[in-house]
């Protein structure tokens, strides 16, 4: 059903893009991109930049979001941590993504031991706390931003894997794919031509909420002091910190805050608007 | 035809039981090798800045640790069939009492956390169906939104800023059990239920919202309308009642999750739970807390979602027939 | 001289005795909650190893020996003797018991001491208790204890942690389970213990200076340092351990709430590894000294709340308190020559391994901009405590925290450190002069003579630079104004000293 529902996706386009909630979305992220993107230009100090003789200080015309608790601009460390937000919400999706969707459309098309073996262990990875395994992860690995980003990875595979297996066992007894295997098309053939671009509406839009997700799931990792290691800003330890001076320097915690809300936020509602348009329940 | 269908479903459950036995296994092959090659040792953690040579080897020959771990591993299985979790080596307690004590807040906390995402779910999911594409229902979900889109440490620490200092309403942290006081249990709980809960509610409204919609369209709804019964009247007694069966199944399964994912809601409210329970055991190395941990919330996990399956197979036609 | 010194110290503790406040009778029902850092992990002294689990436990264990505040040596369930250098004899008061009812004699005593001392407990213990032989029965309520060679920090070990007497009876009897139940001789017995939840203790009746004044009190850990206050804020708790330093001048101007603060016993430092690159060599170690401002960390990381440290000893430790130590600090310019003069290939990259403990993070920033300025290139690896334990132990970073707790004695700050073969010898530093007076100050039992030892051996360790000494911190305690309490330097709390309006 979900097949048939992918087939018209394009046509969907112009649907999506005169919602007003997939514009804010949209909005939303493109912000953050362009932040990422523009950050050294945007503003002129460096996001590591300490100055002693500055500490805690509220917003000004020099420092307009404050300055943190080792003198450092705020502003700065915003715009900066949007690279990291963004590489943690892209690099773990897109590699759990592409390995959840080999292994799950393998499962699901060759069927049998494999299947039964790559998805019981999927299940093992699924019954796991998500939490708490991408903390055991890190934890193993040695707390860094790309084991961070490993872990989200790990955590997130049983999700597409599932997918891409159900949309392939779908997709595997439409008439159009057994008239294929009928014509001596091979596995390899079959998988990429005609089950990929079947199964990538649902996995995009899975990602798209999993972005979200992994945000979020960065900033507990640095909060429980597993993420990226210092100095490097991430919205996450970033809000961490601001915890031990949330009466004191309240804009410490303000704005990290808000630009992860803001973001994860947009991907969110991206992730519903997508989400709306090809689940055929609602649509 | 009952009766028939009752013996396929004792037959389905059994087989779906023993089909958790090797994710269960699984899992504990998993969290025994993770735990155990995370840097440093349980008795390096106990001892700390203090140890001495002789007194890491004392007690790492007091708890095997120097066993190979395909021996320790058996050790641990044999003493799990027969209900024995062995003992913390931090703490010396018995791990299982030690779980089941943390099993208690947690199960409060997610009991409550759900309550509290159901409040705000339903009646934004409703609204938002009921008044589809209008600037209600993109408020409704944007609300809903809200809860997914904050760290929940952020929340926690907000609510804690706002409803314990400026407003000295409710307690910052801690954990009372109910039949110690119920009121003090009530009021502990206020705080990180909704902390909790605010997450949750984003999926909650986005099926109540779906499963409202397809309802709406059915015939029973128009015939309600038709008769002219109130607004009102149709929306709750007549479709919001049938939309239910899978908002029930979806929080079975959220519940599941949540069970897993109150680790930074127990640390910022210090609630004794299962999670906060996990992690320290973790980080101090306890192997066999965090085994047995980490193999009763995967337990409670594919139980639950084994339950919520069942039942929804039960109670959606659709699904029996595939 | 050893004479004397026996004479002053049983005529201070004579003088104290006779001070000592008259306890108030227990008034009925009144509870005392306390926020403590980290939920203690045992309650078995013997392996309590954690800072934290300090805060505990001088409430439900008595020491032989008591400290005062200004850790002066008191009798507290014995008092001593010391007929020559290497013997002691302690004399039990008549009439003790343990919270289960057994009888607190010699036998008791010995029972204890060879526990600490046995290889098979596995106690940290054994090693504070240092050349103790033998332990001998010598009345009902007499042992005599024999040293192997002079032991100056002895009668504070025995006010410490190895001096905290748990019942025999218990422990045989509840084998695995007194970690978890606790029987000591304390003011407090053990009510109940949820993990993570709370530590509840009820007043002993029959606790040698009289029951204690408050009826009930309840441990309760809280992590993370904010919400601490705030539950002390919102009278949730009416007493804080670890008051967070940039909280101090708010907690200060409400007027519902009182901080204390003292010196601390302890030090905060970070440890060169000197057997490898490039930290191997003393001028690349003081050249990074020689970087740090300790004004800033002062500032930026302890809010003022420190003093600065140049050596192991802190000030509260008076009479072994050298003002006059010199260490390379603050002086970027001298930095950069003493690495162009070792001739090591700028910028010289390093790592910094902290815990993820704010207040660290904090400071391994401070020293990365800092150090960075004068020609380093300082990465900063964030590992959890236990992590942090292995990193020291096998030396693989190049610099790394080593916060001490810190001792009532000198000994218990330095000697691990710096002797070469010391357990804390973390920098795998080998200095056989530093070694020698080490040493001879532990057999040494003139004071003057003993705090003139450890001044020679703090200038060396600040000219060689092993270990990066950055501050003494304060204890920083606060409670709501009704409460009536007394700091102690270690930070723990003694509550039989307690009362509450």
């Amino acid at each position: 059903m979900s097949a048939a529902a992918s087939a018209p996706a394009s046509a969907r386009l112009p649907r999506l893009l005169s919602s007003p909630r997939a514009l804010l979305g949209g909005g939303l992220v493109a912000l953050a991109i362009l932040a990422a993107i523009l950050a050294p230009v945007l503003t002129p100090y460096g996001p590591n930049d300490t100055d002693f003789l500055a500490i805690l200080q509220p917003p000004s015309l020099a420092h307009p979001f404050g300055t943190d608790d080792l003198g450092r601009d705020i502003l700065t460390r915003v715009i900066y941590g949007a690279r990291v937000s963004l590489v943690v919400g892209l690099v773990s999706v897109l590699a759990s993504l592409v390995v959840g969707g080999i292994i799950g459309s393998i499962a699901g098309y060759v069927s049998g031991w494999t299947d039964t073996i790559i998805m019981r262990l999927m299940d093992v990875i699924f019954a796991f706390p998500g939490v708490l395994l991408a903390l055991a992860i890190t934890a193993v690995l040695g707390p860094s931003l790309g084991n961070a980003i490993l872990a989200i990875a790990v955590v997130n595979l049983p999700v597409f894997a599932r997918i891409a297996r159900a949309q392939t066992m779908v997709v595997r007894s439409l008439d159009f794919v057994e008239a294929k295997r009928a014509l001596g098309f091979g596995p390899v053939n079959i998988l990429a031509r005609s089950i990929l671009p079947n199964i990538a509406a649902p996995m995009m839009v899975q990602g798209s909420l999993l972005f979200a997700a992994a945000i979020i799931t960065e900033s507990y990792l640095s909060f429980l002091g597993l993420g990226a290691q210092p100095p490097t800003a991430t919205w996450g330890n970033m809000l961490r910190d601001a915890i031990g001076f949330l009466e004191l320097a309240p804009w410490m915690a303000w704005f990290s805050g808000l630009a992860i809300f803001l973001t994860v936020l947009g991907f969110n509602v991206v992730g519903d608007a997508l989400r709306d348009l090809f689940d055929p329940r609602t649509g | 035809m009952f009766c028939a269908w009752g013996g396929n479903l004792a037959r389905q459950l059994v087989g779906r039981l023993v089909s958790l036995i090797p994710i269960l296994f699984g899992v504990s092959v998993v969290v025994f090798l993770l735990v155990r090659l995370i840097p440093g040792d349980p008795v390096v953690a106990l001892l700390g800045m203090e140890a001495t040579p002789e007194a890491v080897a004392a007690l790492r020959a007091r708890y095997a640790l120097d066993d190979p771990w395909a021996v320790q591993y058996l050790a641990w299985m044999k003493n799990l069939l027969t209900g024995d979790f062995g003992r913390s080596v931090q703490s010396g307690r018995e791990v299982l009492p030690l779980l089941m004590g943390a099993l208690l807040p947690t199960l409060w906390l997610a009991l409550a956390a759900t309550l509290v995402s159901l409040l705000i779910a339903i009646p934004t999911g409703v609204i938002a169906a009921t008044r589809r594409d209008t600037a209600a229902d993109a408020f409704a979900s944007l609300l809903s939104l809200f809860g997914l889109s904050m760290p929940s440490f952020w929340i926690g620490v907000l609510l804690i800023l706002l409803f314990s200092i400026h407003l000295p309403l409710l307690p910052a942290s801690g954990y009372v059990a109910p039949g110690e006081d119920l009121g003090r249990f009530l009021t502990h709980l206020v705080l990180p239920a909704i902390t909790l809960g605010t997450a949750l509610a984003a999926a909650i409204m986005r099926m109540t919202r779906s499963t409202m919609l397809e309802v709406l369209q059915a015939d029973y709804v128009r015939t309600a309308r038709a008769k002219g019964l109130p607004h009102r009247t149709v929306i709750w007694k007549h479709a919001y009642r049938n939309a239910q069966i899978p908002i029930i199944t979806l929080i079975g399964i959220q519940f599941g999750q949540v069970l897993g994912g109150v680790v930074i809601t127990e640390t910022i409210f210090s609630w004794p739970g299962i999670g906060k329970l996990t992690v320290d055991a973790i980080f101090a190395r306890d192997y066999p807390v965090v085994q047995g941990a980490v193999l009763l919330t995967a337990g409670l996990f594919v139980f639950i979602n084994l339950v919520t399956d069942i039942v929804y197979t039960i109670v959606d036609p659709r699904l029996r027939l595939s | 001289m050893i004479r004397r010194t026996f004479l002053a110290a049983t005529a201070i503790a004579g003088l104290a005795t006779g001070m000592m406040p008259v306890l108030a009778h227990a008034q009925d029902g009144q509870t005392l909650d306390v926020a403590i850092v980290s939920d203690p992990v045992t309650l078995d002294p013997a392996l309590m190893a954690s800072f934290f689990e300090l805060a505990v436990q001088y409430n439900i264990f008595e020491p032989l020996l008591h400290t005062t505040p200004e850790l002066e040596i008191e009798p507290g369930l014995a008092s001593y003797e010391m007929p020559d250098e290497t013997t002691y004899v302690l004399t039990i008061k008549d009439g003790l018991t343990f919270h289960d009812g057994t009888t607190l004699d010699a036998e008791a005593v010995k029972a204890n001491l060879d526990r600490y001392m046995d290889a098979e407990t596995g106690s940290p213990r054994g090693s504070e208790l240092g050349p103790l032989d033998s332990v001998e029965v010598t009345g009902p309520l007499e042992v005599t204890l024999k040293l192997s060679e002079p032991y100056a920090p002895f009668l504070q070990v025995l006010a410490n942690r190895a001096g905290m007497m748990v019942s025999p009876t218990a422990l045989e009897e509840l084998g695995d389970d007194f970690a978890t139940q606790a029987v000591g001789a304390g003011p407090y017995k053990v009510a109940s213990w949820t993990k993570n939840s709370e530590l509840r203790l009820e007043a002993f009746e029959d606790y040698w200076r009289g029951e204690p004044a408050i009826d009930e009190v309840v441990f309760r850990p809280i992590p993370d340092e904010t919400v601490r206050i705030n539950n002390l804020r919102s009278g949730t708790v009416q007493l804080v351990d670890g008051v967070p330093p940039q909280l101090v001048p708010q907690v200060e101007s409400d007027e519902s709430l009182t901080l204390k603060e003292t010196p601390g016993l302890g030090f905060n430092a970070f440890s060169f590894n000197t057997t490898a690159a490039p930290f191997d060599d003393a001028r690349v170690r003081r050249a990074f000294s020689m970087a740090v401002d300790p004004e800033v960390i002062l500032q930026a990381a302890y809010f003022g709340a420190a003093t600065p440290a140049k050596g192991a000893i802190p000030p509260s430790i008076g009479w072994a308190y050298d003002d006059s130590l010199e260490a390379p600090r603050n002086d970027p310019e001298g930095a950069r020559q003493l690495l162009e003069e070792a001739g090591v290939e700028m910028p010289v990259s390093v790592e910094i391994t902290v815990t993820n403990s704010p207040i660290y993070v904090r400071i391994a920033q401070i020293l990365q901009a800092q150090a960075n300025e004068v020609g380093f290139d300082v990465s900063i690896n964030q590992i959890d405590s236990t992590s942090l334990i292995t990193v020291l132990r096998e030396r693989t970073s190049d610099l790394t925290m080593s916060p001490w707790s810190g001792r009532s004695d000198p000994d218990g700050n330095i000697f691990n450190y710096f002797t070469i073969d010391g357990p804390n010898n973390f920098p795998g530093w080998e200095n056989e002069e530093v070694d020698r007076l080490l040493n001879e100050a532990r057999v040494e039992t003139d004071q003057a003579a003993r705090a003139e030892l450890y001044g020679q051996a703090q200038q060396i360790i600040a000219d060689e630079a092993p270990l990066l000494f950055l501050v003494f911190p304060q204890m920083l305690q606060a409670s709501v104004a009704d409460l009536d309490w007394t700091q102690w330097p270690d930070g723990a709390f003694r509550l039989q000293f307690a009362t509450m309006e």
